[in-house]
């Protein structure tokens, strides 16, 4: 059914038409938000918030055309307000240092699924929602910038700093585990 | 070494493939919960009329006769002289909204409802009952009334008032609140402030039911910030996320410290800046209790320093005032109700292996700096705390309480703010607790 009909039907109060604009986009916003938050509980309370504000607000959006990425701006800074508001302690962002090497006698091989979840837990929770934003649901950097209402140049700066760090920590984690990956588990 | 063009391909389909977790199990019933609420009415978004976009919305004012001005002033010099005689008969006093108080009743959650008991845990008093999950009390300034949060099985709470002479809470939200918007009493205790999670600040009569009024928009309140200055909270204080900035290290998002006179025109002023490098904490700032000056967490050039500092309350002076050896983060401030410390929640970093430890409850001495330690109440997490009325102890409970909704329960502690001695109560509570101010 064309989405741009059922925004529109939903947006005149018609339900049954969010609900079906509801359970097409619950499942990639849920993983996005998991994806910002690196918390399954969280994810939930912001994909509802996000979700509830949507129909609530849906009256207000004045192009049916902009619904996924206003969607998208309403689940994302749900995100990001949950992390804003709960006590920030810093041992929540102390996470796995990006550049710690992983020790040379370790024999479990670690999955490049795994590394991708290590290096995105070395990033904060604005630098997790940029990469989600542009690689995850796909949006271009303007209206990254759009969403979060900070410049396009510093959405650029960040995302080139996020990638990098990134890039470093994979760099190091996958040297490591080839270490540990020789045969008997010994260095060569 | 991945190349930096395969890496930045392959990046949508790891992210997709790091979480197959399948259709939520709650999407059914958010379609439910949804379908129970109203829609705002089409006419409420103006942006969605004309072409451009509101930025701030004013407090309605409204412009009288003269003639009909004198009448109302009349009439409310007569109010006035005649509640002045009523006040004057009776034998209670009411405590200032603001600095030393006596030290009443302690409200706090239990088994989901609000129970009032003096310190000993003797005379407790069940105010409210019912399905609902009650948390998170928070006495009134002239100790009459107490706010609370309700949960029920629609999503969100609802912010609730009760009278301590008992009688049926009344609801002040007109919709539902987002776990971790900030409600804080005025001083007269007959309104609250809500900092709501869509960056407004709302006044919620706590008398009568009334619509909410806008007081601020694209403001920040954080639970932990101050809002009303003392000592007749005139003034407003707030943060502003329009800059966004990465605070180092603590991936918040820190905008400038603004305030705004409620009985101005309407425009909050920005009285403290946030420029790069600086990384000033305003979510946390706090009035001192003569409204002279503004205590806050702010780096020091490194990301990974947040000391205290203080300011006038015009914004000028910054100042730090806490030292000492090692990386500390130094947050969650709370003054003395004299005004003359500060306790502090504070972590401090290992050297040696990077890994962050959480520390005792600081106290400094606001004028020489010397700090000392309180007993943590303790988890990792830190600890809710918030001093006596009559400043002479800390009542706090562990950090992991925090946020609406935990269900977590411990009992508090009262730390003896001069001997450090240390007291549990003999009941268990699932928020912080509030303590009653009465007068001296």
């Amino acid at each position: 059914m064309d989405q741009r009909w059922l925004v529109e039907r939903a947006r005149g109060g018609d339900h049954d038409a969010f609900a079906e604009l509801a359970r097409a986009t619950v499942v990639r916003l849920d993983q996005a938000a998991r994806l910002i938050l690196r918390d399954p509980e969280l994810a939930r309370d912001a994909v509802q918030d996000g979700l509830i504000r949507a129909w609530r607000d849906l009256p207000g959006l004045r192009d049916p055309e902009r619904f996924d990425a206003w969607l998208h701006r309403l689940t994302v800074n749900a995100c990001l307000d949950l992390v804003r508001r709960r006590r920030r302690r810093p041992i929540e962002v102390e996470l796995a240092p990006i550049h710690h090497p992983l020790t040379a006698d370790a024999s479990v091989v670690i999955a490049q699924r795994d590394l991708i979840d290590i290096v995105l837990r070395g990033l904060d929770a604005g630098g997790r929602a940029i990469v989600v934003l542009h690689y995850y649901l796909g949006m271009p950097l303007t209206e990254v910038a759009d969403v979060l209402r900070i410049p396009v140049g510093t959405v650029k700066s960040r995302l080139h700093r996020a990638l990098g760090e990134m890039r470093i920590a994979l760099s190091d984690a996958s040297a490591d585990t080839k270490l540990a990956s020789a045969p008997g588990g010994q260095v060569a | 070494m991945t190349s930096p063009r395969r890496f930045e391909s392959d990046l949508p389909a790891l992210l997709a493939d790091l979480y197959l977790a399948g259709t939520p199990d709650y999407r059914d019933d958010l379609v439910r919960q949804t379908s129970r609420m109203r829609q705002r009415p089409a006419w409420t978004f103006p942006e969605r009329w004309i072409p451009v976009e509101l930025v701030t919305t004013r407090v309605p004012t409204t412009r009288m006769p003269w003639r009909q001005l004198g009448v109302l002033a009349l009439i409310a010099l007569l109010l006035a002289a005649a509640l002045a005689v009523y006040i004057g008969t009776r034998p209670q006093r009411l405590p200032p909204p603001f600095g030393v108080a006596g030290n009443g009743l302690i409200a706090y959650s239990s088994n989901g409802d609000i129970v009032v008991a003096e310190r000993t845990g003797a005379n407790a008093q069940q105010l409210t009952s019912g399905p609902e999950s009650d948390s998170d009390p928070l006495f009134s300034p002239d100790g009459r009334r107490i706010a609370f949060l309700r949960s029920t099985r629609a999503p969100g709470y609802q912010l609730m008032v009760v009278s301590l002479a008992g009688g049926r809470p009344m609801t002040v939200s007109t919709k539902p609140l987002a776990s971790g918007d900030a409600f804080e009493w005025a001083p007269d205790s007959d309104w609250i402030l809500l900092g709501t999670s869509d960056k407004q600040l709302l006044r919620l009569d706590a008398v009568e039911h009334r619509e909410p009024v806008i007081v601020a928009t694209d403001a920040v309140a954080f639970p932990g910030a101050s809002l009303f200055r003392p000592p007749d909270g005139h003034e407003i204080m707030f943060t502003r996320e329009s800059e966004v900035r990465q605070g180092i290290g603590l991936g918040i998002d820190l905008g400038g410290l603004w305030v705004l006179d409620l009985n101005g025109d309407g425009v909050p002023r920005l009285i403290i800046d946030n420029p790069e490098p600086e990384n000033r904490d305003f979510r946390v700032a706090r009035w001192s209790p003569d409204g002279t000056l503004i205590a806050f967490p702010a780096t020091i050039g490194d990301g990974e320093l947040y000391r205290i500092h203080v300011a006038n309350s015009d914004g000028s002076g910054i100042r730090r005032i806490s030292y000492g050896e090692g990386i500390w983060v130094e947050s969650d401030l709370r003054w003395t109700p004299d005004g003359s410390m500060i306790a502090f929640n504070r972590w401090r970093k290992d050297p040696s292996n990077g890994g962050w430890s959480v520390q005792p409850v600081g106290i400094i001495d606001v004028r020489s700096g010397t700090t000392r330690e309180a007993k943590i109440v303790g988890s990792k997490d830190g600890t809710l705390f918030d001093w006596s009325p009559d400043g002479t102890a800390i009542v706090g409970v562990p950090g992991a309480l925090a946020g609406h909704g935990s269900a977590a329960t411990a009992k508090p502690t009262l730390i003896d703010s001069a001997s450090g001695a240390a007291t549990d109560f003999s009941w268990m509570v699932r928020t912080q607790v509030s303590w009653q101010r009465i007068a001296r």
